[in-house]
């Protein structure tokens, strides 16, 4: 999934430029280090959920010179409020990056973008929304005839 | 000996040297840490969770009356690890505290940003 991941990191770089969101550290999702206990500040896991390829000509009737694979994916930013914080604050910035994601995406390639309810981590004892958004892109071979 | 100064003197006794911090600030006293041991001793490995690897370990603190917790809250770095606290009460004799217990859970140092070194 490395040509997805690329384009899901390129967006959580834009999201990272975006002074509202400054606030958030952004990690990758299920990784080997040790859960942040207690949860210190807004912190975003960020996974891909799914994805898919398919092949298929992109010139279609216009060209056939033109050719390359479909990508589809979804990810998931998981954003948790600090522990302590009774949660003020989650709500607005899971906004901003719901916004923000158009200033991210400057491929064009996110097509849809939602936000969840509130859910609470019983074992965090905190709560965190998810932020979830489908990505639609195309990689085309060179030269292709 | 009356039994709060049983209780506080059997701490300081048997118990070991810890660190508490909460806030920015810390206090060395002492207290009996030891792991709880659930039924049949199985408590091996841990989860997989979106935030890291959750240990799923828990650990008892009884430490003085005069040290309070916070759930949440507070770090105890012993010889043995660091914790922190997830529940904790004090145990009065009458209005005097007594001891204070606490359950306390493997502690998760603060995670860097993944995409700062990208």
């Amino acid at each position: 999934m490395t040509q997805i991941s690329e384009q899901v990191d390129c967006i959580i770089s834009g999201l990272k430029e975006i002074s509202a969101l400054s606030g958030v550290r952004f990690v990758r999702e299920y990784s080997s280090e040790p859960v942040e206990t207690p949860v210190s500040g807004f912190l975003a896991a960020v996974g891909i959920i799914s994805a898919e390829r398919s092949n298929e000509f992109i010139g279609g009737d216009a060209t056939s010179a033109l050719k390359g694979e479909m990508y589809a994916a979804v990810c998931e930013i998981r954003l948790y409020s600090p522990n302590g914080g009774n949660g003020s604050g989650l709500s607005e910035l899971a906004g901003e990056m719901l916004a923000g994601l158009r200033s991210a995406d400057v491929s064009g390639i996110v097509s849809k973008a939602t936000v969840s309810s509130i859910e609470f981590d019983t074992e965090l004892n905190t709560i965190f929304r998810r932020i979830s958004f489908r990505l639609e892109f195309c990689l085309c071979e060179e030269g292709a005839t | 000996m009356s039994l709060i100064g049983a209780v506080s003197n059997s701490i300081a006794k048997f118990g070991g040297d810890v660190e508490v911090t909460q806030g920015g600030s810390t206090v060395k006293t002492r207290a009996i840490v030891e792991p709880i041991r659930y039924k049949n001793k199985i408590y091996i490995g841990g989860e997989q969770r979106s935030l890291g690897t959750l240990i799923r370990e828990r650990y008892l603190y009884i430490g003085q009356p005069d040290v309070p917790l916070r759930a949440n809250a507070s770090v105890i770095e012993s010889v043995g690890g660091k914790y922190i606290v997830k529940r904790c009460e004090t145990y009065y004799i009458q209005d005097r505290p007594i001891y204070v217990w606490a359950i306390m859970v493997p502690f998760g140092a603060r995670r860097e940003d993944d995409y700062d070194a990208d």
